[in-house]
């Protein structure tokens, strides 16, 4: 704004009565402009970063996301039906393949994979040979309950640390 | 955006709490400044600008330099909050200068030392307030228009993705929003014969 406002407000006012559109706006322009800027009270930035603080640490405070608490969920389920459904599968009369024959089957697939790729590497045979023996040592729904609940325990432990960690670097 | 601003985001979508605090100083004036305009209330717009913040802050990664300036996309989110305020309230709010709370900031900003007079000095505060007072009597649409281009100085293109208008509308409101300024402030004295009648020294009395 000029030192005699009169001039700025008489150019806009008079650019406006002519209709001369782009002078008005100019002549506006110059005089809106010198208008200051309504500030917030003080502290304001202060304030806004606490509420983003505490907004962050929410999980932290006992709430478990949604998706967590269902994989949670999903790996009982798994590990509930690895120790109580699996003898009664064995009675009906349908060939259902064991976990170890499953194990076997996936790592003979790999095998062949490997060769079928060219790989050639021993180091397939050998996982091959690795997968059969981890099968037929999880044949026993006992040992299959036990590898989930320790895939279970690993999984919480793993989220546990990914939480600290992230809580670590906020703060 | 200017690198250094791209530093800044950078750094708060690393977690920095110094570069949070960079951004909200250099933006928390202009977006309080628009969301005041827009629902005329001081205590009102500083929770709606907070929340603007920290939706922005909360969604920061969604922010990419291909969008533009981090200020309009600020603006964005400053301008869905007030809106989305407006549409679900239908009270009636407090003018800002209600009280003489920002007529007293003009006054005690506006006063320019270097003024040649104390008449002008006192001219340039009264003007300011009237400008802000006739800001006030436009609707709120308008009112952000005008604030978006002649204060924090956005290319009509750029208020058209901030406001979420054809270009077309934007113009049309600025337009409109100058005229009714101007039918306001020649109603309220300020007009080239207003001018006129106050430099004509009065005629002696016989």
């Amino acid at each position: 704004m000029s030192p005699n406002p009169h001039t700025d407000i008489e150019r806009w006012l008079a650019a406006e009565a002519t209709g001369d559109d782009l002078a008005a706006e100019a002549a506006f322009g110059a005089l809106f402009h010198a208008l200051p800027q309504v500030a917030p009270s003080p502290g304001f930035g202060e304030r806004v970063l606490m509420e983003l603080r505490e907004r962050e640490r929410e999980p932290e405070s006992g709430r478990v996301p949604w998706l967590w608490k269902a994989a949670v969920a999903a790996a009982v389920a798994l590990a509930g039906l690895a120790a109580g459904f699996l003898p009664l599968l064995r009675r009906i009369p349908v060939d259902v393949p064991s976990p170890a024959e499953v194990v076997s089957a996936a790592a003979r697939g790999f095998a062949w994979l490997a060769g079928w790729l060219g790989a050639g590497l021993d180091v397939w045979e050998t996982l091959a040979r690795l997968g059969g023996a981890i099968g037929t040592a999880a044949a026993t729904p006992q040992i299959a309950t036990a590898m989930m609940g320790s895939a279970l325990i690993s999984a919480l432990a793993l989220y546990t640390l990914h939480h600290l960690l992230v809580y670590e670097r906020r703060v | 955006m200017s690198a250094a601003e791209e530093q800044l985001v950078q750094e708060a979508l690393s977690g920095s709490q110094r570069a949070f605090r960079e951004l909200v100083r250099r933006f928390e004036r202009p977006v309080f400044n628009l969301v005041a305009r827009m629902v005329r209330d001081r205590t009102l717009a500083e929770d709606l600008a907070q929340d603007a913040f920290v939706k922005a802050f909360s969604r920061l990664d969604t922010y990419h330099a291909s969008q533009g300036k981090f200020s309009n996309w600020l603006f964005k989110i400053a301008h869905n909050t007030a809106i989305d305020h407006l549409r679900r309230s239908e009270l009636d709010t407090v003018p800002l200068d209600a009280g003489g709370g920002e007529t007293a900031d003009y006054h005690a900003i506006l006063s320019d030392p270097d003024a040649a007079t104390p008449l002008d000095r006192a001219l340039q505060t009264d003007l300011a307030g009237a400008l802000a007072a006739a800001v006030e009597r436009l609707r709120p649409e308008y009112r952000e228009v005008i604030v978006l281009r002649h204060q924090e100085g956005l290319a009509y293109e750029e208020i058209s993705e901030v406001v979420g208008l054809p270009l077309g509308t934007v113009k049309t409101y600025i337009h409109r929003a100058r005229k009714e300024m101007a039918a306001l402030l020649t109603t309220a004295g300020w007009g080239p014969e207003a001018a006129a009648a106050r430099e004509t020294p009065p005629r002696a009395l016989s």
